[in-house]
């Protein structure tokens, strides 16, 4: 097998893993704008990861599988889904985001965010710093923002999670 | 509130078994036809499994939980759920935040391996092609350029990436594949096998 057929097969491999996604970020009744740069997001992963469950958290019901789950508070049904998930894309547009998942930045499977947060609020964060060293919180600006600069930075991380579990490796 | 404390008094006796028959039968006959008092017990319960969880019981009321109040496969599942969340909270809640903790070696070891993986899928998967080449022999950069019939600085790019990450080195000008580079590259062609046999 030539180095061009071998390569092929690998990226097909990564594009068909199989993995479960979730998309964090502003609600319909929040800005419209930023909802529907959440939905992009989520439209893009599908198209590029035919085998990837791709959701929003809200629309997850874990209490078919787990009975009694709905009458915990919506904190431990969260972090049940990041612990369930391999990639967790967070759109952290405003500061209300950031504050809701703050208490989970210090979980076990903390490394699985790529928060996405506006360079506005850089010098305002309240997650560890950590987690900006590590490249588990990356800053825009609104150039970034309104081309598919920032799409296909959740791409990147995705394929590379992706080629990663394929390895062996939860990234 | 201290009607409250009571009547939460008595339905943790009645799920604890420990209300005499009558007593049960009242409650039981108000647990049927009042929807509050219903709500209240499921509050109760819950509060039960917790404090068994935490091992705030008396041994009476522990042992009681086990016998009685466990009897229920329901509860056992609902027991079994809150106790996994429990641990999962523990461990988190344990992490000392002023301390170099375990969920931060954590992120540190995940952005070393993205890094390294990274490494092979940057500029459409040329440093994986870039490890392949060196993997039979070294090799110039110049002469990595012309096989790749790229330019220099995306070739320069995807080397240094690759150096940075363990996976070749650099040594008088010559590029080489390092053992971290062969086993990752090893470990490739085994998930092309695996692929083969479910293909077979």
């Amino acid at each position: 097998m030539g180095f061009e057929e071998a390569i092929t097969r690998i990226k097909r491999q990564t594009e068909s893993c199989e993995l479960n996604i979730l998309v964090w970020g502003p609600g319909p009744s929040g800005d419209d704008e930023h909802f529907a740069k959440r939905q992009k997001i989520k439209q893009e992963i599908m198209q590029c990861f035919r085998h990837a469950d791709v959701r929003f958290s809200e629309e997850i019901d874990l209490s078919k599988i787990l009975p009694g789950i709905d009458q915990k508070d919506l904190g431990v049904t969260e972090l049940l889904h990041l612990a369930a998930c391999d990639v967790c894309v967070v759109l952290d547009t405003s500061k209300g985001p950031g504050e809701e998942i703050a208490h989970y930045v210090r979980s076990p499977d903390a490394y699985k965010l790529l928060i996405l947060t506006h360079e506005r609020y850089a010098s305002a964060t309240s997650f560890p710093a950590a987690l900006r060293q590590y490249q588990n919180q990356l800053f825009y600006d609104d150039h970034q923002y309104a081309t598919c600069n920032l799409v296909e930075h959740v791409l990147t991380r995705i394929t590379i999670v992706a080629f990663a579990k394929l390895n062996g490796y939860r990234v | 509130m201290q009607r409250v404390v009571e009547k939460r008094d008595l339905l943790k006796k009645y799920l604890l078994g420990e209300l005499a028959s009558e007593q049960q039968i009242e409650v039981e006959m108000r647990l049927l036809t009042d929807a509050e008092y219903f709500e209240e017990l499921l509050l109760v319960e819950g509060e039960l499994a917790d404090d068994f969880i935490f091992g705030v019981l008396s041994d009476d009321e522990d042992e009681r939980v086990r016998n009685h109040f466990l009897a229920v496969p329901e509860r056992r599942e609902n027991l079994r759920i809150t106790k996994t969340i429990e641990q999962y909270f523990s461990e988190s809640a344990t992490a000392d935040p002023t301390s170099h903790s375990k969920w931060e070696d954590k992120l540190r070891e995940a952005q070393v391996l993205r890094q390294r993986f990274g490494a092979l899928v940057s500029n459409n998967w040329m440093g994986l092609y870039l490890l392949w080449l060196l993997q039979h022999s070294p090799l110039l950069k110049s002469e990595l350029t012309s096989k790749l019939n790229a330019t220099n600085s995306v070739v320069a790019t995807s080397v240094n990436r690759l150096i940075q990450c363990g996976l070749i080195e650099e040594i008088e000008g010559l590029l080489f594949c390092t053992r971290l580079g062969t086993e990752s590259l090893q470990n490739l062609e085994n998930i092309g096998e695996r692929d083969v046999h479910t293909r077979k």
